[in-house]
């Protein structure tokens, strides 16, 4: 069921009357957990004793601490054996034939028997995200940083939350967790903005990303059959694509969330207009970045053991960030671009940055032009099917020649220039606050025509969110 | 609180759901209305290459066959131009123009894209009973469907709807699915994006073997809904008998008002200047509705031509479960023994029908 469907309008307003119709907190906790599993099941009902399983684990590890209050020792072994099981069942259905496959080939290049198996497992939707989240739980309750739930429905319903299950944001526990104890108020729902949010965040989805597919898939599938300038208009279509399905369905999840009482992070901020990259993980991505940055990069010692082991740490976080969103070495150079991006830029501002005068404007335009073009260098790898297709399309992006002279049936350029200028706009005037401000009714009147002309740009066909398969 | 505030709250809150709503409604149907005609006609499996086949040389038929999968399947023009010759009718040219689905709204829009390409050299177009509107919601948003939903299809889409014999209950839920079309179709969704975002890989016009001149022989083309049907009809040959059983059995559903639906599209073509004639195919499960609809239709019509070959005791040899394919279709020898027949009526009503025989063999 995805956000953009009529069906998913239909549900939502159903959960929606419920929860507000229901006075008590427990019952509506309920409620949205009922709701959220039957959301996911949906998807495939197979995979909600996943969920149930690692909601469990994640709540006896999180009552480790109120258990063995005085032994730190059991609650760091219950910690590392909640995480390593959580950690096991997304290896196991997201990595095993990757490493399984690896290792054959690793054996066969060395002489070894290979002893290759591989295992017929379907990917469960949402589960990086979810298994994330019940990490969190576990990490957040052993640091102190929120209290253990007493109630296996409060996990059940901070893992399981329909908005972000399948997708993210990624919430942080010590952020959710604290919302669930009072009772959600009707009048505290800025109802306007959510809606707002909802709206752009299903334009994203619904009127670019899923238009501009198709157009991304013709240059990826031959694009030794695209002259040159198309096949870089599709990779930028490309990014374009990505930011709008995802940073689209981040809009709705928060809008979602919002209108049933809670508030997630924002997940998006323009990330294309960053001047560097370490700027662009702070707005792209927002909550998988800081939860690496949070349960991985400082634990391994972020930047206070030494230059060397600082860049060792931030190429260990982007290769496994890389990782993370797939079984795949295209994944894992993406994680790399990015991390020899940010080693860079840190020896960079180190070394260079200071020699040479700054300069103003020009230095802003160029440094994010650079870094937009470095992002979606990186996108081509993220993007392409297998390596030898990335290497050939990043081939013809580095240096402008292809083969082929084949033309997309669309102004690719144009389209992306009247993109990128109503995007720089809307960053710069706040189109979405000006919308929120306005009377209730003249609101109205503006969601509806735009609602209406949303819809009309809204290709026959859904597409399924490109991080979904995440 | 006190009521008073209560209401004026409510009201605060109903005010811009309604206009939010009365917003949406109107700009939605008006972007929709606006780029309907921008869309043009959609690829209609089977309808569009047979309707360009047509259109392409229209002098080449004088005869056409206008139906549904009982009509593409069992229509075979070369037979029946051999038996209407043999029975009085010769250098007949006939065109299946059967399409799988095909319902009354369709049926109405095809018979006029065929008399806009000219009528001159029609002798005679035999109409069959369409498939009642708005089957299921699944197909209700459908390129094809979507394009016979607009708001002026709707008077003749629910009067077929009301005529067709059936329960209330039946009417109601395809009035229903007739509205969700429509308002899927008022809605103006992906009206826009069509125009503004040009498909990636064109629509390639469907290529449809005419050198049966529009007939196919069931099977001819597997695909996995009509071998599940084989398979369903191998597998249960009790139900073939079961249907035979009930020609003849009463019927509590009313078929005058379907006869007068059909028999209004007869006399539009009649008035101007064409035979037109009634097919009902030999169908089991329908063995208790259409040869009373067709009786229907001679007592209306009685000089209109009613090819009925859905009547065991004149045909029996269309009957002979071997000739089967599945429940409602016959295999390519059915189609054969059933267009002699048709051929043979056809020749006999031309011959008796209002134009005459004149006309018939002009």
């Amino acid at each position: 069921m995805l956000f953009v469907e009529l069906r998913f309008f239909v549900f939502f307003a159903v959960v929606f009357a419920l929860t507000w119709i229901l006075r008590n907190n427990g019952q509506r906790k309920l409620v949205l957990t009922a709701a959220s599993y039957v959301f996911y099941g949906l998807w495939d009902w197979r995979f909600l004793g996943l969920i149930l399983f690692i909601t469990v684990v994640s709540y006896l590890v999180g009552g480790t601490r109120a258990w063995w209050a005085d032994n730190e020792a059991k609650r760091r072994l219950a910690l590392t054996a909640g995480i390593a099981s959580s950690l096991c069942v997304l290896g196991l259905f997201k990595y095993f034939n990757f490493f399984a496959d690896t290792f054959a080939e690793f054996a066969s290049i060395v002489g070894l028997p290979s002893g290759h198996v591989t295992l017929n497992l379907i990917l469960p939707v949402g589960i990086s995200f979810y298994t994330f989240q019940a990490i969190s739980y576990m990490v957040d309750v052993h640091r102190g940083d929120i209290g253990t739930r007493r109630s296996v429905l409060d996990v059940a319903f901070y893992i399981a939350f329909f908005p972000q299950l399948v997708a993210g944001p990624i919430v942080r526990a010590s952020d959710f967790i604290p919302q669930m104890a009072t009772v959600r108020r009707w009048a505290d729902v800025p109802v306007r903005a959510c809606l707002t949010l909802f709206l752009i965040g299903f334009i994203k989805k619904a009127c670019l990303s899923d238009n501009i597919a198709p157009y991304v898939d013709l240059i990826f599938n031959d694009p030794s059959a695209f002259a040159a300038d198309q096949v870089i208009a599709g990779v930028l279509l490309y990014g374009v694509q990505i930011y709008c399905d995802f940073s689209g369905y981040s809009d709705m999840a928060i809008a979602c969330a919002g209108l049933l009482g809670y508030k997630f992070p924002p997940n998006f901020d323009s990330p294309y207009l960053s001047t560097n990259i370490q700027i662009f993980w702070r707005r792209w991505h927002i909550s998988l970045s800081s939860w690496l940055r949070d349960y991985l990069y400082i634990p391994l010692g972020g930047n206070r053991k030494g230059e060397m082991r600082r860049d060792v740490n931030l190429m260990t976080t982007m290769v496994l960030g890389g990782l993370w969103h797939g079984a795949s070495f295209n994944f894992v150079i993406w994680g790399f671009l990015h991390g020899l991006a940010l080693m860079l830029e840190r020896s960079w501002g180190k070394h260079v940055a200071s020699r040479i005068p700054s300069l103003g404007w020009v230095g802003i335009v160029l440094a994010t032009a650079v870094t937009y073009f470095w992002v979606n260098l990186a996108w081509i790898f993220f993007r392409a099917t297998n390596l030898n297709e990335a290497i050939g399309i990043a081939r013809t992006y580095l240096t402008f020649s292809s083969p082929g002279d084949g033309r997309l049936p669309i102004s690719a350029w144009l389209l992306l220039m009247v993109l990128g200028a109503a995007h720089a706009l809307a960053h710069h005037f706040k189109a979405d606050t000006y919308l929120t401000r306005m009377n209730p009714n003249s609101y109205a009147i503006a969601f509806g025509a735009l609602f209406a002309v949303a819809l009309a740009f809204v290709p026959l066909g859904y597409r399924p969110f490109i991080y979904f398969q995440f | 609180m006190s009521s008073r505030t209560r209401f004026r709250n409510i009201r605060d809150a109903m005010v811009p759901c309604l206009l939010f709503a009365g917003v949406f409604v109107v700009c939605a149907a008006s972007i929709s209305t606006i780029l309907r005609h921008r869309a043009g006609v959609p690829e209609m499996s089977v309808l569009s290459p047979k309707l360009a086949a047509y259109q392409s040389q229209p002098d080449a038929y004088d005869t056409l066959f206008v139906g549904t999968s009982r009509t593409f399947y069992h229509i075979v023009p070369e037979v029946i131009e051999s038996s209407a010759a043999e029975y009085g009718c010769p250098d007949l040219r006939v065109f299946n123009f059967g399409v799988f689905g095909l319902t009354g709204a369709e049926q109405d829009w095809l018979v006029d894209q065929i008399l806009d390409a000219g009528q001159g050299h029609l002798r005679a177009i035999v109409l069959e009973d369409p498939l009642p509107e708005a089957r299921a919601t699944r197909e209700a948003t459908s390129t094809r469907a979507r394009f016979f939903n607009s708001t002026g299809n709707a008077g003749r889409r629910i009067a077929s709807i009301m005529s067709y014999p059936e329960s209330i209950a039946k009417k109601v839920y395809r009035i229903g699915v007739l509205g969700y079309g429509m308002a899927y179709d008022l809605s103006g969704v992906g009206r826009a994006a069509t125009v503004a975002f040009p498909a990636a890989v064109p629509d390639v016009p469907e290529t449809l073997n005419l050198s049966q001149d529009g007939f196919e022989a069931l099977g001819s083309v597997p695909t996995d809904d009509i071998l599940a049907r084989h398979k369903d009809f191998e597998d249960n040959p009790a139900k073939f008998a079961d249907a035979l059983a009930r020609y003849g059995a009463p019927s509590n559903e009313k078929v005058e008002p379907r006869a007068v639906y059909i028999a209004s599209r007869i006399k539009a073509l009649e008035a101007r200047g064409i035979n037109a004639a009634l097919y009902i195919s030999p169908d089991p499960l329908e063995l208790d509705r259409t040869p009373r609809v067709g009786e229907a239709v001679r007592a209306l019509m009685p000089e209109t031509t009613v090819i009925d070959l859905n009547r065991p005791d004149e045909y029996p040899d269309l009957f002979e479960r071997g000739i089967w394919f599945d429940f409602s279709h016959v295999g390519e020898e059915g189609a054969r023994r059933l267009s002699r027949h048709a051929g043979q009526e056809l020749c006999e009503g031309l011959k008796q029908g209002r134009r005459g025989v004149t006309d018939a063999v002009r």
